[in-house]
């Protein structure tokens, strides 16, 4: 029966859904709401050495503390100079949403500045931030000379850009024109000629938009370092050039200078390979997330090989979904060793090139232990040529398992951000995705290893809004130092931190029910989870998420927590009426069920659904009481194989004539005119039900009402109503009823009250 | 003195220039370049070819580039630079590199470089796709140095620049080298995978600070019928935001039919004679034509010559840019008069409100105006033949004469027609022959330094011919009767000459032309010349016609 039962838990739910009023109320939210002339938190830098995030927005550069954004905020204003604005508005753009300095390029420069770039109202523009060498500097300050930031930042606000600052160079993936027709990969800055991609060449790049920019070392040479671009494209397919789009990774050579006499200061080292996160589908048409939206690099010991996480979502309009896939450097790797693609015009088909492929390889570094070719300048002609016309790879790569780890296509959000963050549990290492969406909230996701690690089950554990209004999480970033989580919008920024354990509830089962690595039951109480903690007062089990095997030596203790945690109620029901018994869990991915024990009876019936009687989420609807319906109901939370019991509810259903009798006790008194109104308008409501939603509060003003009476008249029968609606169909015009519910306590005060009842008449 | 020169080069030439300061003239033939004299005597050749080349191989050609094999070097482009004494040689070896000559002596290299890489690709490979050059100037905005520059429109060529339009170096200048291109401008780029608009240019000149280029090409998408167009283009324009385009038509309307000529083959800027300017732009009789032949898709050879007054250019220029600058779109938010050519992109040009002075003060265009733009067909520069014919036309020159416009029509025949270009009656009224029909006339017809003589290039000659051959007419009614604008009749002389071989010819009823100067005319003048007592005083014989 319990396996009957754990079968039907929801697994695609977050377990947690706090809104952003209780994230604020729970102290686990701060927000900077935003500059009141200004926008656009997009371009986030972390600082955990000066424990600092910098962020750049609309005509602004903001400095906020790790530890808490509120705490001595710092501002730099950049605003555009008039007369570029006006400029930008003769060409016809939005003065208030385009006409801006958006700051797109917030790199640290040396120790004691940042560089930092801006749209510069459709005018790009760079200059370097004095930010001092250590935390106690209160140094914030907007460098006096501006360059050009041409090749660095986008002019069009609207438009992504990807850049990094290594060594002094610049990295950028970006438009580099006014029409937004123009886009390449630069290097600037650095004593070298400025280096981009082929200009005008679709095959290059087909209307790209960068993601991320990242330094990948090869091998311990540093010769062989790469840079790696993440981006999409337009595919081209044939002559027409489609609106297909593909995710694409790029591979440059760091001491790339450009060839000598052709590919004069372009890339000669620039490759592409497709990224592919599907879906197989039943008729072998597989299901594609080709929108690249975000890239997150999970370091290792090995910085050669990090794993690699990209969060896509799906081009169409009609069908919207999102997907996490993981891709591996050895993957990478071997796909720009494979084949080139190759086609002899625009009218033939895609090929892998099968001929001899010039020496050194294509994509090749340069090096000075390569005798002869030290330099991108000394590579050969034909290897250049070869370079132009074959950028791309034939291969995809594939992500790991050939399958994404995170599937969401139920839902009216798409992903936009990521980070991961890998936790030391109990029984192994895992890594907690962190999912911004368009909509303003935080996915945390753990990726739990079923079987094997090559079989994962991505457990959704918390859905949180971070945002006061629906708005994409643009910037995400995580500090492993402060152990927050750092988000960036349009309208704002927030803070979170990364683990919340307190939130999981007072018991042992319930901690380890919430499946988080972050936590652990600690003998008192859900806590952060410590490796040098003793090991005896450890209890957590992240793959399995089972409290039997974790709590079960507490189950004395569990008990005693469980009476005071277990609800133990008593209602009251008239025969034939209707009664609603609720019963809602804090787990959402918990189901509830219940069991019904009748009066003097061992033996607990499990409650099924019928005509008479609706199992919802929230409760047990009983449409038409019976007298049999009368007994003890248990109402259980099964999540994960693990149940656990909510609520004790004792009903007692009073039969109809019985309701009789007691009405004609009280007859109403007619020398109180108060009391006869009172008594209509009672009377009224019973004729004329209210709405559902209503209920609790007629209840409520009726209970009140009848406490005030109670201190009036002593001898009137004692009573309080609770869920309960009827329509009366009594004849009896004069008469009135009531529901009764008590605690213990309450149950021997009624008796009282009715032996008393005799002796008036 | 008149007696036809001519010189025959041992390949086929391909371009033909003048020094307008000696006179001289260059001919750009395949493997090779010839210096010739007013008189097309040679003084000075250089040869450019053949040697071992590969169109994919990156030059200097070495062992490394396999498959290299002797390839012939057509000319390209061939330019003057009177400024500094160099002629500007491109070729199809090595890339389309150029070199520079020395003018006096063209067998004395100035420059030469194939080690500079693609940067300095100028022309193309391709013998099929047509080159144009000009010279210009760059002013360096860093050290406000006016370079020499000359601007290049090239058709696509699978193997060389990518570059519709370049600016190139003509001088060294900081680390940057001769004939590398200047200007890195998106505005005119085709994508070098896609080849769909097939350029081809036929003409370039400048006008009053700007630059114009002449071509046809195909509208970019799947109709592939040619368009002509001109483009226009500011000097020192460093970003081609100036770049326009708008279309010429050359178009007869009939009863039956209308026929379009849509390709230009070539052209020619003069300032007409007054008794056609005062018909075509009445209003500044100073005002420069372009003359442009055209021919048609259909293969009739059938041909026409066109004329555009270069204000009404202007103006239909100013008009479109000016639409689109004011904002003026259709019901569905696209321009009302340009588009965006060479641009996949659906953009939303022309939708921003802008005051009418921006045309003025941005009359080079801006970074943030939108460019480049092309007019849209219904506002082409429409215009009817002033000439058709059934010879395909293949060249053209004009010249001006006693105030009437003559054009010389080279054919893919090798004649040479003469038209004169009245606006009441255009009249084709001599043909040059050419013996040894050997191809068609080369599009560059050249008048000598006192336009007497033209210049015309068929295959690998080239002859020095009068522009007139008056003396062929012996009798008053034959020299008339052709209304030949060189050509009257002189009475004194009683011969048939150009005015200004006529002595006294300014005088009235001295120098008799056209039809309503009737030969009789001519009878009181020869009574009085049969006066006895004064033909005996002058000592001169009576004319055979005179005999009493």
């Amino acid at each position: 029966e319990r396996g009957t039962v754990a079968q039907r838990s929801k697994s695609n739910v977050p377990r947690l859904k706090p809104s952003y009023k209780e994230m604020l109320e729970s102290n686990n939210l701060l927000t900077f709401n935003g500059l009141a002339n200004s926008s656009a938190y997009h371009t986030f830098l972390l600082d955990e050495e000066r424990g600092r995030l910098f962020v750049g927005a609309k005509d602004h550069v903001l400095s906020f503390n790790l530890v808490d954004i509120n705490m001595d905020q710092q501002l730099i204003s950049w605003p555009s100079s008039p007369s570029r604005r006006d400029e930008c508005k003769w060409a016809g753009k939005d003065v208030q949403k385009e006409c801006a300095n958006f700051i797109k390029v917030l790199q640290p420069f040396n120790q004691t500045h940042l560089y930092a770039c801006g749209t510069g109202a459709f005018h790009p523009v760079c200059a370097h931030v004095e930010v001092g060498k250590r935390s106690e500097d209160n140094t914030f300050r907007l460098g006096s000379s501006f360059e050009n930031g041409r090749g660095k930042s986008p002019y069009d606000p609207k438009l992504q850009t990807a850049s990094m600052l290594i060594d002094g160079e610049l990295y950028a993936g970006t438009s580099a024109d006014f029409m937004g027709r123009d886009f390449a990969i630069f290097r600037t800055l650095g004593k070298h000629h400025p280096i981009r991609t082929e200009q005008h060449d679709s095959r290059w790049l087909n209307d790209p938009r960068f993601v991320s920019v990242h330094l990948i070392p090869e091998s311990d040479n540093a010769e062989d370092d790469k840079i790696y671009l993440f981006f999409r494209e337009n595919a081209i397919d044939g002559e027409q050039i489609s609106k297909a789009t593909h995710a694409r990774i790029g591979q440059l050579c760091k001491n790339d200078f450009g060839g000598h006499r052709s590919l004069v200061n372009k890339w000669t080292t620039f490759l592409k390979a497709r990224l592919v996160c599907s879906v197989p589908g039943l008729n072998g048409i597989d299901t594609h997330f080709d929108e690249l939206q975000d890239v997150f690099l999970m370091s290792s010991k090995d910085p050669k090989n990090p794993i690699i996480y990209a969060v896509f979502t799906t081009s169409s309009n009609i069908f919207k979904g999102s997907a996490v896939c993981m891709y591996s450097m050895a993957d990478i790797r071997r796909v720009f060793l494979g084949p080139y693609a190759h086609r002899d015009g625009p009218n033939y088909q895609w090929v892998p090139f099968l001929n001899r492929v010039p020496y050194p390889r294509p994509g090749t570094c340069p090096s000075k232990t390569f005798d002869g070719f030290e330099s991108t300048k000394d590579f050969p002609d034909d290897v250049i040529t070869f370079a132009r016309s074959h950028p791309a790879m034939y291969n995809p790569v594939f992500p790991i398992n050939n399958h994404p780890i995170i599937i969401k296509t139920d839902v009216d959000y798409q992903f936009t951000q990521i980070v991961v963050d890998r936790v030391e549990a109990e029984d192994g290492q895992y890594d907690v995705m962190f999912i911004g969406t368009d909509m303003g909230t935080v996915l945390k996701v753990v990726s739990i290893p079923r079987g094997t690690w090559h079989d994962l089950e991505e457990v959704l554990l918390e859905e949180m809004t971070v945002f006061r209004e629906p708005t994409a999480i643009t910037a995400m970033e995580l500090s492993t130092k402060q152990q927050q989580l750092y988000l960036g919008s349009a309208i704002g920024v927030s803070q979170m931190p990364l683990h919340r354990c307190d939130v999981y509830g007072k018991a042992c089962a319930e901690c380890c029910l919430a499946r988080d690595p972050y936590c652990a039951w600690d003998g008192s109480q859900c806590s952060r989870y410590f490796p040098t903690a003793k090991r005896r007062t450890r209890r957590q089990d992240i793959r399995n998420g089972d409290p039997l095997t974790q709590c079960s030596d507490l189950q004395h203790h569990d008990e005693a927590d469980g009476e005071a945690g277990l609800l133990d109620k008593t209602v009251y029901g008239v025969e034939n009426s209707s009664s609603f018994l609720e019963c809602s869990p804090k787990s959402q991915r918990a189901l509830i069920y219940w069991q019904f024990q009748r009066h003097g009876e061992d033996h607990k019936l499990e409650i099924k659904s019928d005509e008479r009687v609706l199992g919802t989420e929230q409760g047990l609807l009983i449409r038409s009481l019976h007298q049999k319906d009368s007994g003890v109901y248990y109402c259980h939370a099964v999540e994960h194989g693990f149940i656990q019991t909510l609520l004790r509810l004792t009903l007692n259903v009073i039969p109809a004539e019985h309701l009789d009798d007691l009405l004609h006790r009280d007859p109403p008194d007619t020398n109180d005119p108060a009391n006869g109104k009172m008594w209509y308008r009672d009377f009224l409501s019973l004729i004329n039900p209210p709405s559902p939603n209503s209920v609790d509060q007629l209840c409520e003003q009726v209970w009140k009402r009848e406490r005030k009476q109670r201190r009036q008249k002593a001898n009137l029968l004692h009573a309080s109503q609770s869920h309960t609606s009827q329509i009366l169909h009594s004849s009896q015009s004069h008469a009135k009823w009531k529901l009764l519910q008590e605690n213990k306590k309450g149950r021997n005060r009624r008796t009282h009250e009715m032996q008393r009842a005799p002796r008036s008449v | 003195d008149d007696a036809q020169k001519q010189f025959s080069s041992p390949t086929i030439i391909n371009n033909v220039v003048q020094d307008p300061q000696t006179g001289r003239i260059y001919l750009g033939a395949v493997n090779g370049i010839f210096q010739l004299n007013h008189n097309l005597q040679e003084e000075s050749r250089a040869d450019t070819g053949p040697k071992k080349d590969n169109p994919q191989c990156t030059p200097p050609i070495t062992a490394k580039c396999t498959d290299a094999k002797e390839m012939d070097n057509f000319n390209k482009l061939l330019l003057v630079n009177s400024a500094n004494g160099t002629l500007i040689v491109c070729g199809s070896l090595f890339r389309g590199i150029c070199s520079l000559v020395n003018l006096n002596s063209v067998n004395k290299p100035v420059y030469y470089s194939d080690t500079k890489g693609e940067k300095t690709w100028v022309a193309s490979t391709e013998e099929s796709v047509t080159v144009v050059g000009v010279i210009s100037y760059f002013k360096d905005t860093t050290t406000n140095a006016n370079l020499s520059v000359f601007l290049v429109g090239k058709g696509y060529g699978s193997s060389d620049s990518s570059k519709l339009i370049s600016t190139r170096l003509l001088q060294e200048h900081g680390e940057m080298d001769v004939f590398e291109n200047m200007v890195e401008a998106s505005t005119v780029q085709t994508s070098s995978f896609v080849h769909r608009y097939l350029h081809d240019f036929r003409y370039t000149f400048k006008d009053n600070g700007y630059i114009y280029f002449l071509f046809s090409r195909s509208p970019g998408t799947s109709d592939s019928r040619r368009i002509t167009f001109i483009a226009r283009l500011c000097e020192n324009d460093h970003h081609y935001y100036s770049y326009t385009e708008l279309q010429l038509n050359c178009t007869v309307n009939t009863e039956q039919q209308e026929n379009t000529f849509n390709k230009v083959q070539a052209a020619y800027l003069a300032k007409p004679g007054k008794v056609l300017a005062q018909n075509i732009v009445p209003s500044n009789l100073n005002d420069k034509v372009l003359f442009g032949v055209f021919s048609a898709d259909e293969a009739d050879g059938r041909s026409a010559l066109c004329m555009y007054p270069l204000s009404s250019i202007n103006a239909r220029f100013e008009e479109v840019i000016e639409s689109c600058y004011t904002g003026e779109v259709l019901e569905d938010d696209k321009p009302k008069t340009v588009y965006s050519p060479y641009n996949s992109k659906n953009e939303a040009i022309c939708r921003t409100k802008r005051d009418k002075n921006m045309v003025k003060a941005y009359i080079c265009g801006a970074e943030f105006l939108p460019s480049p733009l092309a007019s849209k067909p219904e506002y082409a520069l429409a215009v009817k033949p002033i000439y058709t014919g059934n010879d395909m036309l293949t060249a053209v020159a004009v010249a001006v004469e006693n105030e009437h416009t003559v054009a010389f029509l080279g054919t893919s025949g090798a004649d040479v027609l003469k038209v004169h270009l009245d606006p009441n009656h255009t009249d084709f009224y001599n043909r040059i022959p050419e013996e040894h029909t050997e191809g068609a006339v080369n599009k560059n017809l050249l008048f000598d330094t006192g336009l007497d003589h033209l210049y015309i290039t068929t295959g690998r000659k080239i002859s020095k011919v009068p522009v007139q051959v008056c003396g062929q007419k012996n009798d008053c009614r034959s020299c008339l009767v052709q209304r030949d604008p060189y050509c009257g009749w002189c009475v004194r002389e009683g011969r048939c000459t150009r005015k200004k071989n006529c002595h006294k010819g300014e005088g009235e009823n001295v120098w008799l032309w056209g039809p309503d100067q009737a030969c009789k005319i001519l009878e009181p003048i020869k009574i009085q010349a049969c006066i006895p007592d004064q033909t005996p005083s002058n000592g001169t014989t009576t004319p055979p016609s005179g005999g009493l």
